[in-house]
């Protein structure tokens, strides 16, 4: 794995502006959903069939405990949720302070071991965050 | 001896797939009139999809299949307004008493606004999607090819089908359907993966999360109408 920073090859995908500002203007239609239609009780289709928590269950609560300030629930909530929109500030500004400014731009080269073991950590993450959705019993 | 009966025409046998490598774009990246282009590429991408994808250029930018997809997704919601308008007027009746005669296409103002916001809330939920989709396209191990080639796929995918709205009372549903099929033909023809790593990559998120994409479509749904002035 190496890290690096580089700038952008003429004709390349500019990451940085395109996911900074779908980032931005998915947080202002979030913020103004839940400002105007509030949180919508529907139930989950995948909880009412089998009777367990989906992997996004728990979404919403979590974007309104972190609302509220709420730390410790909007964790406990849906804890990549909560830390996606916990690091969502640091992402945006690096993407759209790198744009504006015409910084280098970090890369992450993997070869195909890294790319295997980085995959494998990837599914486990995922497993383990639906076990723990599950176990907490909601 | 037996006469044998006189030999019929050849059996229908379909053209030859252009060649993996001979990618030449869709019409749309094309030549000529713009419009043209526009519905031969969606002809391609509804009628013929494995075709269309197969020819479909990988990189080239963003910009040539997110003005198709506008335009596809401008043509929808144009319908889409036009028959909610019809719908409501003929529903509500032209005189309701003590508030005189409704207005036949609702507020002006709110379908205009709704004419602007859907194609721009509809292109950011494309990126979404794309995004997500390539994200399990790396889980599945079937990402060979750059986010651009995914977003390029839904890009076709959508403004092709997104004028089935186009088609009153089950075009919305036939071109959902069928924007899920596109999508996963042409992720498999674009990544050139087998069909079941392009088939898990769409469909995964739709069966386990469905609730969290109802949700936000509901969400954005009544956030639009009630910028748009109409909840």
């Amino acid at each position: 794995m190496r890290l690096h920073w580089r700038a952008l090859g003429p004709g390349e995908l500019d990451h940085e502006l395109l996911w900074g500002l779908v980032g931005a203007a998915t947080f202002g239609l979030v913020l103004a959903g839940l400002s105007v239609a509030g949180p919508l009780p529907l139930p989950c289709v995948f909880h009412a069939l089998t009777g367990l928590p989906c992997p996004t269950c728990g979404t919403t609560r979590a974007l309104l405990a972190l609302l509220d300030g709420d730390l410790l629930a909007a964790l406990r909530a849906h804890p990549a949720v909560a830390g996606v929109a916990l690091a969502a500030p640091a992402l945006e500004a690096y993407a759209l302070g790198t744009w504006w400014f015409g910084r280098k731009r970090m890369r992450i080269e993997l070869g195909p071991a890294a790319r295997r073991r980085a995959r494998r950590a990837a599914w486990l993450a995922l497993v383990a965050l639906w076990a723990f959705l599950i176990v907490d019993g909601r | 001896m037996t006469d044998l009966p006189p030999p019929g025409p050849p059996p229908w046998t379909p053209p030859p797939l252009p060649p993996i490598s001979g990618r030449l774009g869709p019409p749309w990246e094309r030549d000529g009139p713009w419009l043209t282009r526009f519905i031969e590429t969606a002809r391609d991408v509804l009628l013929d999809p494995v075709r269309a994808f197969r020819s479909m250029r990988r990189e080239g930018g963003l910009q040539a299949p997110l003005t198709f997809a506008a335009i596809g997704v401008l043509v929808g919601a144009v319908a889409t307004a036009v028959y909610d308008a019809l719908l409501s007027g003929m529903v509500a009746g032209p005189a309701v008493p003590g508030y005189g005669t409704l207005p036949m296409f609702g507020s002006g103002f709110g379908t205009m606004a709704l004419l602007i916001i859907t194609p721009v809330v509809a292109l950011l939920f494309m990126f979404a999607g794309a995004g997500i989709y390539h994200l399990l396209l790396m889980l599945f191990d079937g990402a060979r090819q750059p986010f651009e080639t995914t977003f390029r796929v839904v890009a076709y995918a959508s403004g092709s089908t997104a004028i089935l709205q186009a088609v009153p009372i089950c075009g919305a549903l036939v071109g959902a359907i069928w924007s899920l099929v596109a999508t996963i033909i042409g992720l498999a023809q674009a990544h050139e993966i087998p069909l079941g790593k392009a088939v898990a990559a769409v469909l995964v998120p739709l069966a386990v999360c469905c609730f969290f994409m109802v949700a936000l479509v509901l969400l954005f749904g009544l956030s639009l109408l009630a910028l748009a002035g109409m909840a």
